[in-house]
C-alpha cells in the first residue's frame, strides 16, 4: 500500500527512505504494538496513553464491539459475548476445545472451525484476533500515518502449522501485509541487542500469566538461530495465584466460598503477589460476602508454594538444554520475559540455574513487540548495517500416515526452517490408481497418537503390480513455519499438491503432552509399532500367496502341497489380528517355508514361458 | 539491498553437489565449524527474509534455494548421511534396508548396548549406567568412522579395481553400522529427558 514516490525532474527518490513498519506481539492476556522511531524501539500509546491492549473483545451488536480495556471490564458482566484469551482458541477445532471450561456457545455447523455465537454475529478465533489486530494498527496507523509497509507479529515458539496460519489469517483479515511471523523468545533476544554483542548462546526464559516457555538461541556469523525450545503450556502467574489463593483459604479455616468470593480471593492473591515483588511481607484484608478474615503473607511462605513451580520450570530448562547438546557454562545471557518474572525468587533461581545475571531492565510486558519493531524495521530494508538473520525451527516433526497408522517422519523436530523433504513412497496392491496421502505431527510412531494436518489423494496412477509405483512427496515448510506438501507418481508424472492449511490446529497444552508422551511411551510404541508392523507385513505376504495360488497352484501344485499351504494361511488369518506379534511371525515364516518350493516353481514356469518359441542359442 | 536475482555465480553454485554448495572439499572428513560457518553464510544470502519486497517468483526461489541449502547442510553435518552421499556421488546408492547379518558380533554389541539402555532407569545410578553407555556407542562411533574413512580412501584411489564391488559392500556396511548409531544416540537422548522426568 506503499505511495508511488514521484521524483521531481532531475533528482532521485531519496536513496535511505525512511519507510515505515510495525510489530505486534497477539498476546495470550495482553496485546501491543511497537515502531521504531529514531533507530530506537518504542511502544506506540493509544490516545490515553495506554501501551498495553488487553486481548478482549465484547461483541455488543452487529455494530458495535469493544476491545481492550473496557471489553476487559466488562467480561465478568457478559461473559457469553466477551471473548477473552482467544489465543488459546486460535488454530484449533471444536473437538479440542471441549475439554476447556468456556462460558462460550459454540455453533457447530463446521467441527473444524469453531464459531462462536455473540451478539455480534458467528465468530472464530481468526476474526476475534483480527479485531485485535485492527485496534493496534488503527493505533499505528494514527501514531506514524498510513503508508506502513507491513508488520512483523509474533508467534510463541511452540506454535504449530495451524496456529501459526491462523495468525497470519488473522493478520490478513485486520488488512495488516504480515512481513514475518516471529518467534516470541528471538523478538525478545533482539530486543537486548543480544544480536549487537558477542557471538554464543542465550536463553530466554518466559513465564506468562497461562503458559511457560524457554528457548535456547545461537547467535554467531550475523544469524540468529533457535537451537531448542520447550516450555509446559500449562504452567504461569495464573498458578501462582492459586496456590497462594489456597494457602490464604487455609490460613482463613477454609471457610466454604461461593465462586465471586473465589474470584475475588484470587484477585486478592495477585496483588499480593505484586505486592512481594517489593515488600517482605503484605497486609491482607479479605472482605467478600459473609467472610472478613485479616491476616498477612509473607515472600518465604509465597517463595516456599511456589518452589515446586520453579523447579518445574528448570526441569524444562534441562531438557532444552539437552536439546541444544550445550552445558550450562556455555550460556552467555539470560533474559527474562513475561509478567511473572518479576518475582525476585524467580529471578535468583534461574539465574542460579543458569549461573547467570538475569537480564530483565526492558519492561518483560513490552520486550517481545519491542524486538518484533526492530525486525521490522531491518525487514523492509531500514537497518542496513545491522542484517542480521533470523532462523526458526520447526516446533514439532511432520509425516505422513503409512500402512497400519504408522509414522514416518520427513521433517524432523527443531529442524531450520524454511526446509524441504521428499521421500519416495509406493503402492501396496497390485492395480491401486490412487494413493491417499495423511499429513501429520507429532513425535509417536502411531498415527493416532499424533495430530491431523491434512488429507489428500494422489489420483491417476496407472495400474501396476503392488511395490512398482515410485511416488515422491515432497513437503516444504516457509519461513513462517507453513507447510506445503506434492506428491508425484515418477513413472506417469501424474502429480497432486495441497497447501496444508488446516483450519485448526494443537492446543498448546496437547504439544508439549505429545512430546512428553513420544518420551515416556517410546517402549510402548516400539512396540506397538512392531506388532502393527508384523501385522502388515502378514497381511502383504496372505495377498501375494492367495493371488499366486489363484493363479498357477492348479497347474504347479499337488493336493498335498495345496492343502499344506492352505492351512497355513488360515493359522495365519486367524492370528493376524490379534496382538501376539511372535506368533504372528512365526505363522509368517512357517507359511514362507510351506511355500518356498511353490515359488520356486512359479519362477521357473515364468522363466520357461519367457523361453518358450525361442530357442536358448537366440538369447 | 538484497540482489533481485541470484548472481551467476550464485546458481551454478545451487546445482552443485552438497560438498561444492557448501564449498567443502568433497571428502568423508568434514570440519564441523567450518561447516556451520559456510551454512550461515550461504543462509545470510539466500534466506526468504532478503527478499521481503520482491516479487512472490523471488520469493519462493528464494525458500527453495534455502531448502535446498538446508538439505545439503544436514546431509553433511550426520554421519551416515554424509557416508552415503558420498557413495551416491560414486554411482552406488546405499541400501538402507540391507541387513548387516554378516556381522553378527557388531549386532550383538548393539542389542546388548540397548539392553544396557533399557536397564539405566531401573539402576542405582542411572547418570553413570547411561554415561557408560553413551561412551560405548561413542567408542563404536570412532571405530566406523575410521573404518569408512578407511574403504572410501582405497574406493578413491582405486581404478576399477575387481575389489571395488567388495570395498562398496563394505562401506554400505559402514553406513548402515553408523545410522545404527545414530539412531542410539537419539533413544539416549530421548532416555535423558525421560531421567529428568523422574
Amino acid at each position: 500500500m506503499a505511495f508511488l514516490q514521484i521524483a521531481e525532474p532531475g533528482q532521485s527518490t531519496a536513496p535511505h527512505q525512511h519507510k515505515r513498519a510495525v510489530g505486534i506481539d497477539l498476546g495470550t492476556t495482553n496485546s501491543l504494538v511497537a515502531t521504531v522511531r529514531s533507530g530506537q524501539s518504542e511502544v506506540i500509546r493509544d490516545a490515553e496513553g495506554h501501551a498495553i491492549l488487553p486481548s478482549v473483545v465484547r461483541y455488543k451488536s452487529h455494530k458495535e464491539l469493544i476491545v481492550g480495556v473496557e471489553a476487559a471490564k466488562q467480561a465478568e458482566l457478559d461473559p457469553e459475548n466477551t471473548i477473552v484469551s482467544v489465543k488459546r482458541m486460535l488454530g484449533r477445532s471444536m473437538d479440542e476445545l471441549k475439554g476447556a471450561d468456556l462460558p462460550y456457545t459454540f455453533v457447530t455447523d463446521n467441527p473444524q472451525v469453531p464459531n462462536i455465537q455473540t451478539n455480534g454475529g458467528k465468530k472464530t478465533p481468526v476474526e476475534v484476533s483480527a479485531d485485535i489486530l485492527k485496534v493496534l494498527y488503527q493505533r499505528s496507523v494514527a501514531s506514524l500515518g498510513d503508508d506502513i509497509e507491513g508488520a512483523v507479529i509474533t508467534v510463541p515458539a511452540y506454535f504449530d502449522d495451524a496456529q501459526r496460519q491462523a495468525t497470519k489469517d488473522a493478520a490478513h483479515l485486520a488488512g495488516i501485509n504480515v512481513l514475518r511471523l516471529l518467534s516470541e523468545p528471538t523478538a525478545a533476544a533482539v530486543a537486548y541487542g543480544l544480536d549487537k554483542q558477542a557471538e554464543g548462546a542465550h536463553v530466554i526464559y518466559d513465564l506468562g500469566g497461562g503458559t511457560f516457555d524457554v528457548s535456547i538461541l545461537l547467535f554467531s556469523k550475523g544469524v540468529f538461530e533457535v537451537l531448542a525450545t520447550g516450555g509446559d503450556t500449562s504452567l504461569g502467574g495464573d498458578d501462582f495465584d492459586s496456590l497462594i489463593a489456597g494457602h490464604l483459604h487455609a490460613e482463613m479455616g477454609k471457610p466454604a466460598l461461593d465462586v465471586k468470593q473465589k474470584r475475588s480471593l484470587l484477585d486478592l492473591s495477585r496483588t499480593a503477589k505484586e505486592a512481594l515483588t517489593i515488600n517482605d511481607e503484605v497486609a491482607i484484608e479479605y472482605q467478600c460476602g459473609n467472610i472478613h478474615w485479616r491476616g498477612s503473607f509473607s515472600v518465604e511462605a509465597f517463595n516456599g508454594l511456589v518452589q515446586p513451580l520453579i523447579k518445574q520450570t528448570l526441569k524444562t530448562c534441562r531438557k532444552v538444554l539437552l536439546d541444544a547438546d550445550l552445558a550450562v557454562d556455555e550460556i552467555e545471557d539470560l533474559v527474562l520475559v513475561g509478567g511473572s518474572t518479576r518475582s525476585p525468587i524467580i529471578q535468583t533461581a534461574v539465574g542460579k540455574f543458569f549461573d547467570c545475571k538475569p537480564l530483565h531492565t526492558i519492561n518483560p510486558d513490552h520486550v517481545v513487540a519491542l524486538g518484533a519493531a526492530l525486525q521490522a524495521n531491518s525487514l523492509v530494508g531500514n537497518a542496513r548495517d545491522n542484517d542480521i538473520l533470523l532462523l526458526d525451527v520447526t516446533p514439532l516433526s511432520l509425516g505422513l500416515e503409512l500402512m497400519g497408522g504408522l509414522v514416518e517422519k520427513l521433517v524432523p523436530r527443531n529442524a531450520t526452517i524454511p526446509v524441504a523433504r521428499a521421500q519416495e513412497f509406493t503402492t501396496y496392491k497390485d492395480g491401486q490408481t490412487a494413493l491417499a496421502l495423511h499429513v501429520v505431527q507429532g513425535e509417536r510412531e502411531l498415527v493416532e497418537d499424533c495430530r491431523s494436518l491434512a488429507r489428500f489423494t494422489l489420483r491417476g496412477i496407472p495400474p501396476m503390480v503392488a511395490g512398482a509405483a515410485k511416488i515422491r512427496v515432497s513437503f516444504q515448510v516457509d519461513a513462517d513455519g507453513l507447510l506445503s506438501v506434492s506428491a508425484k507418481e515418477l513413472t506417469s508424472g501424474v502429480e497432486s499438491h495441497i497447501e496444508v492449511k488446516p483450519s485448526y490446529g494443537l492446543e498448546e497444552g496437547q504439544i508439549t503432552q505429545m512430546l512428553q508422551d513420544s518420551f515416556d511411551f517410546a517402549r510402548e510404541d516400539n512396540e506397538k509399532r512392531s506388532l502393527k508392523e508384523q501385522q502388515i507385513e502378514a497381511g502383504g505376504v496372505l495377498e501375494a500367496i492367495k493371488n499366486a495360488l489363484n493363479a498357477d497352484a492348479d497347474q504347479l501344485l499337488c493336493d498335498r502341497e495345496k492343502a499344506d499351504i492352505i492351512e497355513k494361511i488360515n493359522q495365519l488369518d486367524a492370528l493376524k489380528e490379534g496382538d501376539d506379534t511372535l506368533a504372528i511371525k512365526r505363522a509368517c515364516d512357517a507359511l514362507n517355508a510351506a511355500t518356498e518350493s511353490f515359488a520356486a516353481k512359479r519362477m521357473d514356469s515364468a522363466i520357461s514361458s519367457a523361453l518358450s518359441g525361442q530357442r536358448v542359442d537366440d538369447l | 539491498m538484497p540482489e533481485t536475482l541470484f548472481s551467476d555465480a550464485d546458481l551454478k553454485a545451487l546445482s552443485a553437489n552438497y560438498f561444492e554448495l557448501l564449498n567443502l572439499p568433497i571428502s568423508f572428513g568434514v570440519d564441523k565449524k567450518e561447516l556451520r560457518v559456510h551454512y550461515k553464510a550461504l543462509m545470510s544470502k539466500c534466506h526468504p527474509d532478503r527478499f521481503v519486497g520482491e516479487s512472490d517468483a523471488q520469493k519462493s526461489a528464494a525458500i527453495s534455494a534455502t531448502a535446498q541449502v538446508t538439505q545439503a547442510y544436514n546431509t553433511l553435518k550426520s554421519l551416515p548421511q554424509r557416508a552415503a552421499y558420498l557413495l551416491e556421488l560414486r554411482g552406488f546408492a546405499v541400501n538402507f534396508n540391507a541387513n548387516l547379518s554378516n556381522d553378527p558380533l557388531f549386532l550383538i554389541e548393539q542389542l546388548e548396548l540397548r539392553e544396557s539402555l533399557e536397564q539405566v532407569a531401573g539402576s542405582k545410578d542411572p547418570d553413570a549406567a547411561l554415561a557408560s553407555v553413551l561412551s560405548c556407542a561413542q567408542k563404536l562411533e570412532k571405530e566406523q568412522v575410521q573404518s569408512f574413512s578407511t574403504y572410501y580412501e582405497k574406493l578413491t584411489s582405486l581404478n576399477q579395481s575387481k575389489k571395488q564391488n567388495e570395498l562398496l559392500q563394505r562401506s554400505q556396511d559402514s553406513v548402515l553400522k553408523l545410522r545404527f548409531l545414530e539412531k542410539l544416540f537419539e533413544e539416549i537422548n530421548a532416555l535423558q529427558h525421560q531421567l529428568l522426568d523422574e
